[in-house]
């Protein structure tokens, strides 16, 4: 009896280690453990023997029955795992296969500079104003001390509309008339926008961008204008900056001045490189929208959002922020 | 403004270099855009005199000729320049010279005849485009001296990009005495010495607008020539200062515009008729001018004329008539000052732009006219001969009706600029500039500025001259200034521009196009509305305002559908201009966001077809425009001449109209050929930007209810109409509605089709019942069978 356990326990040992398959294993179970079991079958035969022998004889099938029931459990372990991993085998994905969906699309360059210069402005306390841009003559240039026929007109080729009752304007300065009309000091705004000049060629779009400051208060000092230059200009190209303040000519400002950037500071040479103008507003300009020009003073500054826009993103040809082209876009995505 | 370093130089006596003068200039205001070189160096081309001068003996058109080029003996030079005769003094390339066309000269033997180096024209010296013969240079030039050295080469050019403020620097004088402010140096005025009359010839001149002429000198100079030749130092200098050479007296008025900033003209005498009148053309008067064009004149333009007529507009360009040409002898010569309002628009209005208009417009010295006349007198008897007469001078009304003074306030220079700027400085800086000042009190000033500058009128110029003398690169920085409160932003949901960015996320890239459109494309899309035309576009095709930003984002859409973008998705935010009556200057200005999409609905991807986009991808992305506002929105069909009939919809807020959207019309196909034609939408961006913000409201715990309906209905009702239908139930437990699935074909009558609606039921405060769900269905049904005549499938 004793060998038949033996050679039982060997066979079976065997079958367990050999089951391919979590169907068989369990067969095998049912065949060794189960109510008609060849273990159980065993253990059914101990009513036969002797009470001494019976007691040794079913310790020895006890533990032939745990021993195989531990080894069904640890193969059946292993086979879940294979078939784990076998699974995880079949699920996985080249990695490095394309994402599915719509690429995002882009802001246009002009804009993100345009957003940019507006939020260094609006920062430092200026509200962001709009006006229309198809302007009457006065706004755009009799308010702003420039009279018909004045030599400065010749400064800005001018697009008509109507018979020359109306035109578009050709910088956004006539925002600053409207809003010194609406309202009196103390002034703080920043209008940006779309200007025309009837001029097209590589280095000139019939339509670009302006973003214009304006600040009256009492006591607005060109050396206040200076500063705040140098702070904006400084944040805009996030270093920090050797600037000139030139004298120049608007006819709305009194002093003027064009500021230039050394090229060494943003690193694209040694040259002067004009980027904006500026001055203190004409007192004729005050006056004209109604601001007593004895107790407050201004300062305006006009820039072109085209000109940064290639200064922060190295674009070279003017013509390409029109073009839309959305091989140029996406790449500002 | 070109100008020679030499000639400015004579004028001012400093060691500065040209780049430090230039520099000095650009910081005062006089910005120096380019410099140039003078000319050519000339290596190895000398001043030659012909000595003999023999025809050659095997060719007609040759000279032979002897040439004493300083040489120990004379050069034997073959030459086929027509003027080459004996006395000739001329440039002489020598052997081995290399000339500005890159010729190199070599010994030659030419038909037999030795030949040592190349007599020059100007042309062959790069200096002139004459090439008519050689260039004769003065009698007096030394045989043997380099050229260049005669010239005045090497020379540089400083070309000064003025401001139109600045007329007063409109010539040598006016830039060297910017020059001397800076160096702190004294003016030198060459001498013009008065010139003693000879004759007796007195012209008769008449100002009858004395507002617009402030002077007019004239004099005559008889037995001149005309025809001589102009000096070559003189040729030189106009041609460094880019003025084309013209005759003898012509070039002397151009010399000295440009040497003081005072325009000339010249008459020939002899066609004068009788007294010279400054008066106001009559209506419809006609000249010839210089050009030959004939002008008809308006009523307001200023003339000089003689009796028979206007002899040239004044201040801008001579007549035919009275022109001096090579045969002139008698001469009389004007120097006049007419005010800028005398010459403004004038030159727009006849299309003439001339340099002593240029002048005139932005102020003449109106103490010049003397001395320039002098100055020309002298150089025309000098180079011409003859005679001249005593000076003619007739006044009008003086430039400034009275002494104009300036008062000066130091305070105020401190308060404009943002610091203190010393006193005694301030009287420095101003009477350097040659403005007088007069203390008034202390550390104030009445001031008069010279009578070249136009351009002080006020405090705030005289501040700027303060700023300008003292550098602008030498004022503080001051403190930026307190700044103001944050202003509020403007009410809407999109006061910050989250719109832009929930497109881009859709795929959508922004696009900056021109606001001017061609107009037939334009009438195309609008239906033939009245738009906002440019009297003056930079080209036909972009004539007109648009009214809808599809007008130019079409073009672009164009451009990439052109380069096999396969799927294109483009927007724009900008104004529409549209013709309103009610609206200030009578055009209504909008702002507008507006987009278009064609190609795929996704991008391709390799697990499976792309799908072309339509409708309802376009529809999502508007709908998208307004996820986050309380508004309702709501889209109709329609019809829109630029749109396909029945793929338009008409978009609804809260039940007002604000834009459109659908596919393009396929009328478009013939305009855009085997292109899929584009899905657009266009949205009044203020009604998106004041789209009502949402209101929160409160989540609730209780499970929800679905119920489905499969409705049968005509083809014709919208599904829209069925879902208002079931809303107008008002249940407080329907949540939403989903439309999952529509269905046409098998089952279902020809103009039938099936919807199938999902129902969403809860109730704030506890759980539904099954019996409270069914009555709200009950009442659904009926309503639905009411207004859309909708029965459930399969009933």
């Amino acid at each position: 009896m004793t060998s038949e356990l033996d050679r039982l326990r060997e066979q079976a040992v065997a079958d367990i280690e050999a089951a391919e398959s979590l169907q068989a294993l369990d067969a095998h179970r049912v065949a060794l453990l189960g109510k008609k079991g060849q273990v159980t079958a065993q253990l059914k035969q101990l009513g036969a023997l002797a009470p001494e022998q019976r007691r040794e004889e079913g310790a020895r099938i006890n533990r032939v029955k745990d021993e195989l029931a531990e080894a069904i459990n640890a193969r059946r372990q292993a086979l879940e795992a294979e078939a784990l991993a076998r699974r995880m085998a079949e699920e996985s994905v080249d990695v490095t296969l394309p994402g599915r969906g719509r690429r995002p699309g882009a802001a246009h360059p002009i804009t993100l500079t345009r957003q940019r210069i507006e939020r260094l402005f609006v920062h430092n306390g200026f509200e962001v104003v709009q006006g229309p841009e198809i302007e009457d003559d006065y706004h755009n240039f009799e308010a702003l001390n420039v009279p018909p026929d004045h030599p400065a007109r010749a400064m800005q080729d001018t697009f008509y509309v109507d018979g020359a009752r109306l035109l578009l304007r050709t910088h956004t300065s006539p925002v600053q008339v409207r809003t010194m009309e609406s309202r009196q000091p103390p002034i703080r705004i920043i209008a940006p926008g779309r200007v025309y000049r009837c001029d097209s060629d590589r280095t000139h779009s019939p339509m670009f961008h302006q973003v214009e400051a304006l600040y009256v208060a009492e006591h607005v000092s060109f050396a206040q204008l200076r500063a705040e230059l140098q702070a904006f200009l400084e944040a805009f190209f996030a270093t920090s900056l050797k600037l000139r303040f030139r004298p120049s000519y608007f006819p709305f400002t009194e002093p003027s001045a064009e500021v230039d950037i050394d090229g060494r500071s943003l690193g694209t040479g040694s040259g002067w490189m004009e980027v904006l103008g500026c001055g203190m507003v004409h007192p004729n300009v005050l006056e004209a929208a109604g601001i007593d020009s004895r107790r407050y003073t201004g300062y305006a500054l006009g820039m072109g959002v085209e000109r940064l826009a290639m200064l922060r993103y190295g674009v070279t040809d003017l013509r390409q922020f029109y073009d839309n082209d959305l091989r140029f876009l996406e790449q500002f995505a | 403004m070109k100008i020679s370093e030499q000639w400015l130089r004579e004028w001012v006596d400093t060691s500065a270099s040209i780049d430090d003068l230039a520099q000095q200039l650009t910081m005062a205001g006089l910005e120096v855009d380019d410099m140039l070189d003078g000319g050519p160096l000339l290596d190895g081309v000398v001043v030659g005199r012909i000595l003999e001068c023999e025809p050659h003996p095997e060719a007609d058109r040759l000279k032979l000729c002897r040439v004493d080029a300083g040489e120990a003996a004379p050069l034997a030079i073959v030459c086929g320049a027509p003027n080459a005769r004996a006395g000739l003094v001329v440039p002489v390339a020598r052997v081995g010279a290399t000339l500005p066309n890159g010729l190199t000269i070599e010994a030659a033997e030419i038909r037999g005849q030795a030949s040592a180096g190349m007599l020059c024209s100007a042309s062959e010296l790069g200096l002139s485009t004459d090439a008519s013969g050689l260039w004769p240079l003065s009698d007096d030039a030394e045989p043997g001296t380099p050229v260049a050295d005669y010239l005045g080469l090497p020379d540089r050019i400083l070309d000064i990009d003025l401001t139109p403020n600045r007329g007063d620097c409109l010539s040598v004088r006016g830039v060297a005495r910017e020059v001397a402010v800076a160096e702190d140096v004294a003016l030198k005025t060459p001498d013009v010495a008065p010139v003693t009359a000879t004759i007796e010839t007195r012209p008769v001149v008449r100002i009858e607008a004395p507002e617009r002429c402030v002077a007019y000198a004239a004099r005559a100079i008889e037995d001149t020539s005309a025809g001589a030749s102009t000096p070559v130092w003189m040729a030189e200098r106009l041609r460094r200062s880019g003025i084309r050479r013209i005759s003898l007296p012509v070039d002397i008025g151009n010399y000295v515009m440009l040497e003081f900033g005072q325009p000339m003209h010249a008459f020939d005498a002899d066609k004068l008729d009788g007294a010279i009148h400054v008066r106001l053309a009559t209506a419809d008067e006609r000249i010839v001018t210089l050009d030959g064009e004939e002008v008809t004149l308006s009523a307001d333009t200023l003339v000089i004329a003689d009796e028979t007529g206007p002899v040239a507009i004044a201040g801008m360009i001579g007549g035919e008539r009275t022109a001096v040409d090579a045969n002139t002898r008698n001469l009389v010569f004007e120097s006049a000052c007419f005010t800028p309002a005398a010459v403004a628009g004038q030159g727009r209005r006849y299309k003439i732009h001339t340099d002593s208009l240029h002048r005139f417009e932005r102020g003449v010295d109106p103490a010049l006219h003397r001395l320039a006349l002098e100055r020309a007198t002298q150089l025309l008897v000098t180079h011409g001969g003859g005679g001249a007469g005593p000076l003619s001078v007739a006044e009008g009304t003086p430039v400034w009706s009275e002494q104009r003074r300036i008062a000066l306030d130091g305070a105020h220079v401190e308060r404009l600029l943002g610091q203190p700027i010393e006193p005694a400085w301030i009287e420095k800086a101003l009477t350097a500039l040659g403005i007088e000042i007069q203390a008034s009190g202390e550390n104030r000033w009445t001031a008069m500025p010279p009578s070249w500058r136009y351009d002080l009128e006020i405090e705030a110029d005289l501040i700027e001259e303060v700023a300008r003398v003292y550098g602008y690169d030498r004022l503080q920085s001051g403190d930026p200034g307190v700044a103001l409160p944050p202003v509020p932003a403007d009410g809407g949901f999109d006061p910050a521009g989250h719109v832009a960015p929930a497109l881009q996320a859709r795929g959508y890239s922004e696009a900056i196009t021109y606001s001017f459109v061609e107009a037939g494309l334009h009438a195309e899309l609008t239906g033939g509305e009245p738009a906002v035309v440019l009297d003056n576009p930079i080209s036909d095709q972009l004539a007109e305002m648009r009214r809808t930003l599809w007008a130019s984002l079409l073009p672009s859409w164009h451009h990439n559908a052109r380069r096999q973008q396969s799927s294109i998705r483009l927007y724009e935010r900008g104004l529409r201009f549209i013709p309103n009556e009610q609206a200030e200057n009578g055009i209504g200005q909008y702002d507008t966001l507006a987009g278009l999409a064609s190609g795929l609905a996704d991008d391709t991807h390799w697990d499976r077809a792309g799908r072309a986009l339509d409708f309802f991808d376009v529809k999502g992305d508007v709908e998208a425009l307004f996820a986050g506002t309380a508004g309702r929105l709501a889209f109709e069909a329609a019809t829109h001449p630029a749109l396909h009939p029945g793929r338009t919809a008409r978009i609804l807020l809260d039940g007002t109209a604000v834009g459109w959207m659908g596919q393009l019309s396929p009328a478009f196909s013939k305009r855009y050929k085997n292109i899929e034609l584009p899905y657009v939408f266009e949205v009044d961006y203020e009604a998106v930007r004041k789209a009502p913000v949402i209101r929160f409201e409160a989540l609730s715990e209780q499970p929800t209810v679905r119920r489905d309906l499969a409705l049968v209905v005509a083809e014709a009702v919208p599904v829209a109409a069925l879902v208002d239908a079931i809303e107008s139930v008002d249940s407080p437990e329907l949540r939403s509605i989903q439309v999952f699935d529509v269905f046409r074909g098998e089952g279902l009558e020809t103009g039938f089709k099936s919807v199938a609606l999902g129902l969403i039921f809860q109730d704030k405060a506890s759980t539904l019942t099954d019996d409270r769900v069914e009555r709200i269905i009950d009442r659904v049904l009926a309503v639905l069978q009411e207004r859309c005549d909708a029965r459930i499938r399969g009933e």
